[in-house]
């Protein structure tokens, strides 16, 4: 049984269809899940019941003939996505047994649309970072050579093919940085385009829901799925959502594109000569596919990794601070409030988060406020400012994703927080709000691919989805075996 | 951007957590690498920039005015730790 090489809309024709069972479908992804997990510790715990489950609710409605645009498609759900019937943890020993009373949007839509969740997926604790090494759960491995991290476990699930698709948090980069490393497509939409109700977030201006998925047509059927105004979430934008999938059927009205890069995109610490080549031949095929590569100035764009760490300090340092063992999550006990909430929160916490916590309590406070954090912000208006314009002249900017391949998990030396040195070409999207694509190219590294990014404007993810594909066309996905 | 230790712990105590001493030394280190990265933030052209907050505009975000169930009270306490409902237990605050 191959469903897993389908594409979503293949898979789900053929369910709506009746050629294929619901039930043979879930046994098939709980397989490939149980290997996945043993291999790469992709899952927070691995949870055949919750396959189970999703299965039972899409068999019943199968059977009253309803059409569901994704019907049988599975999904791993990063464990910062709430979802019903399971835990929601984000990889945290403080939120080790928290059950949320509610479901994400995106998942709530997902389920209409009849996808299931095969598992929650590993993360770095709290999002913050894709090192795979920062997780209450033990470290996430690469499907590639399980030496090297994965990033996150929603990556090394899709990458393995044991899920149609994952959902991932966005907040500096982490999802284009564990799909780079994996070798897979991932897009964060525009700030606004999808739901955040049900998302723990931890810089509430940074963070958005993002996809990872085998190939550029899952991404746009799942962005259509997902996209939309909610009113449950007052960050959400009444934005039209386009019909991506067809949109990308029309071939002729794709390209070639306006394409901006960053002249000084090759000064970024870490770059490693396999990443730098792949670019540049990938540079020369958009060229050659008639796209109008210029070199552009964006002297802030090096500021952006600086200026998203001080701002994401400052906000996780608020957002966490509900974290005190009181009405959900660890509680150490003390023998006053003032002590119950330390101690909770210090061991409920890893090393590398209480320390970014601490840092962002410092910048918040005195003097330090006005000097690091404010000036930050404002950074961020000369970031975004310049983005806009750039791309009133260009369709998109193109730069890489990561500088570097996937870190050996034995390696510490680019396991950073402040700053986080894999961000240095995805924090300004985060920082802007813009949507922005990567593609695996060929390369040399532990995947045999890099991440080559497009950075578009707010609200057009049919462009990026465009240069995808035409990137893709070149250069088809490759699977570990797993 | 020199930081005493002293105002590292007095940020952990405001972040109401405890580090141990090999985490202020990483903190410090991890502090110093980004302030020597964030020089950029002295400069003069940032004087007259207005910061930004949140990066896509949005305005008066509110919610139709509709009386709707709150969450059930079972639910709230669910995941509290200590709970005797419809109370959350605590340590005492007052003696």
């Amino acid at each position: 049984m191959d469903f897993y090489k389908h594409i979503v809309q293949k898979l789900a024709g053929e369910v709506n269809a009746k050629e294929v069972s619901p039930q043979q479908i879930g046994e098939d992804v709980a397989r490939r899940c149980a290997a996945v997990h043993e291999k790469c510790n992709a899952f927070i715990k691995f949870d055949p019941e919750l396959i189970e489950k999703g299965i039972k609710d899409i068999s019943q409605k199968i059977a009253q003939n309803k059409k569901l645009p994704l019907a049988g498609v599975s999904f791993g759900l990063s464990d910062a996505i709430c979802a019903g019937g399971t835990t929601t943890t984000c990889a945290s020993r403080m939120l080790e047994s928290y059950r949320p009373p509610f479901e994400a949007s995106v998942v709530l839509k997902l389920k209409e649309w009849g996808a299931f969740p095969a598992g929650k997926t590993n993360m770095d604790e709290f999002n913050l970072g894709a090192t795979g090494k920062n997780s209450f759960f033990g470290e996430i491995k690469n499907p590639w050579d399980t030496e090297y991290t994965a990033g996150s476990g929603a990556a090394a699930a899709v990458s393995s093919r044991a899920v149609n698709f994952a959902l991932a948090p966005d907040g500096c980069g982490e999802l284009r940085h564990s799909a780079s490393y994996c070798g897979i497509p991932a897009l964060k939409p525009t700030y606004g385009r999808v739901s955040r109700k049900g998302l723990v977030d931890v810089a509430p201006s940074l963070d958005q829901i993002g996809i990872m998925a085998p190939s550029v047509l899952d991404l746009a059927a799942i962005l259509e799925a997902i996209s939309g105004y909610d009113p449950e979430d007052p960050t959400s934008f009444a934005h039209e959502v386009p019909s991506y999938t067809l949109l990308l059927q029309e071939k002729e009205n794709i390209g070639p594109f306006k394409v901006a890069v960053p002249e000084n995109w090759a000064e970024a610490p870490y770059l490693e000569e396999g990443i730098k080549k792949a670019f540049l031949e990938t540079l020369e095929y958009l060229k050659k596919e008639n796209f109008q590569v210029q070199m552009v100035s964006l002297p802030n764009f090096s500021h952006s990794i600086v200026t998203a760490a001080i701002i994401r300090a400052v906000e996780a340092f608020s957002s966490l601070g509900n974290y005190d063992g009181v009405r959900f999550g660890l509680r150490v006990e003390g023998s006053h409030l003032q002590e119950m909430y330390r101690k909770s929160r210090t061991e409920g916490f890893g090393s590398n988060l209480k320390q970014f916590l601490t840092f962002g309590a410092l910048i918040s406070a005195g003097n330090y406020y006005g000097r690091v954090f404010q000036k930050a912000q404002k950074m961020r208006t000369l970031i975004i400012k310049e983005l806009e314009s750039c791309l009133q002249s260009f369709d998109l900017l193109f730069i890489p994703a990561v500088p570097f391949q996937a870190p050996l998990l034995s390696s510490n030396d680019k396991a950073c927080l402040l700053p986080d040195p894999a961000g240095y070409y995805t924090a300004a999207a985060n920082l802007a709000g813009l949507p922005a694509i990567t593609i695996p190219v060929p390369a040399e590294s532990v995947s045999g691919s890099a991440g080559v990014q497009f950075i578009g404007k707010a609200f057009d993810e049919a462009k990026l989805l465009q240069a995808g594909l035409l990137l893709e066309k070149e250069n088809p996905p490759r699977f570990p075996n797993v | 951007m020199e930081i005493s230790r002293e105002e590292f712990m007095q940020a952990s105590w405001d972040a109401r957590l405890e580090l141990m001493p090999e985490e202020l030394e990483g903190l410090e280190k991890q502090a110093k690498n980004i302030f020597e990265q964030a020089t950029f933030l002295q400069s003069s052209a940032l004087d007259d920039v207005e910061a930004t907050y949140f990066p896509l505009a949005q305005k008066n975000t509110v919610r139709e005015d509709l009386a709707a169930p709150s969450l059930p009270l079972e639910t709230a306490l669910s995941n509290a730790p200590g709970a005797e409902s419809p109370y959350i237990q605590v340590p005492k605050i007052v003696e």
